[in-house]
């Protein structure tokens, strides 16, 4: 359903967004009580991630290739754009 | 359905798709087949004779090749593989992709909002289309794992709670939510 605008809602006429999360103004994702769940940012293809407590991760695998200065922080630049990115 | 090959921008890959039928414990680990096992002649294998890797995916026996039980096609090439067997980054982390109106039973609602959940004869959960559900409204399947509206598996029974709701949740700040609070 949509309402005037072309706003995708639920039955209740609460803004939905295309996977069926509810949203804010801005495409956030929020709970029945509008408090933010998640950033639009970290949507893809407008679909939540799913962090349980089995999601596990090496670390190594989600490091860029940099060097490290003395005192144990990453050495990185800045492309055009401003983003930090790494060698 | 299944996404072939699979890519992180749609955030639909689920590892139930490319996992050999095999056993779990209790906290939900894949058991591998036995690799001592001399029927098994140095390979790990599922229940169906199925040729697994260590961490119990389906792989082409030829080529090594991670593949899916549903059609046998290919999800990801041998080489993409870490030396545990784990699949490629972001997969190995968004592993266990669903979307919950894709999982929830079909049902009315009381004026709370709460789903009206109906037993069968047999005492089974079901939704108002006669599909059975979990007592939290989620499909599942006759060994209760939690299947969505194509029957596709999304999460082992042992990885839901004894009542049959959904494993917790966590945002990005750690907090933890309830996901029928967050659907329309």
């Amino acid at each position: 359903m949509s309402d005037k605008n072309g706003n995708l809602i639920d039955k209740l006429g609460r803004k939905i967004n295309s996977r069926g999360y509810l949203i804010d103004d801005f495409g956030n994702v929020i709970d029945k009580d509008s408090r933010q769940i998640f950033e639009k940012k970290h949507l893809m293809n407008e679909e939540i991630p799913k962090i349980l407590p089995f999601t596990k991760f090496n670390i190594k695998n989600t490091l860029g290739d940099f060097e490290m200065d003395p005192l144990g922080n990453p050495i990185l630049d800045r492309d055009a754009n401003g983003n930090l990115i790494d060698r | 359905m299944i996404q072939i090959p699979p890519t992180a921008e749609t955030r639909k890959f689920n590892e139930c798709d490319i996992i050999g039928d095999l056993p779990r414990d209790e906290k939900g680990n894949v058991i591998p087949g036995d690799l001592d096992d001399p029927n098994n002649k140095g390979k790990f294998l599922d229940e169906n004779g199925k040729e697994t890797n260590q961490r119990g995916y389906l792989i082409d026996p030829k080529s090594g090749d991670v593949i899916n039980n549903l059609n046998g096609d290919k999800m990801f090439n041998k080489s993409e593989l870490d030396e545990r067997g784990e699949v490629p980054a972001p997969f190995n982390v968004e592993k266990h992709n669903f979307n919950p109106h894709q999982a929830r039973g079909d049902f009315d609602y009381d004026k709370n909002g709460k789903p009206l959940i109906k037993k069968d004869s047999k005492g089974n959960f079901v939704d108002k289309r006669g599909s059975r559900v979990s007592s939290r409204g989620y499909r599942i399947d006759p060994t209760d794992n939690m299947i969505d509206n194509y029957d596709r598996k999304k999460f082992d029974s042992t990885q839901m709670t004894p009542d049959g709701d959904l494993p917790k949740l966590f945002n990005y700040n750690g907090r933890r939510f309830d996901i029928t609070d967050c659907i329309g």
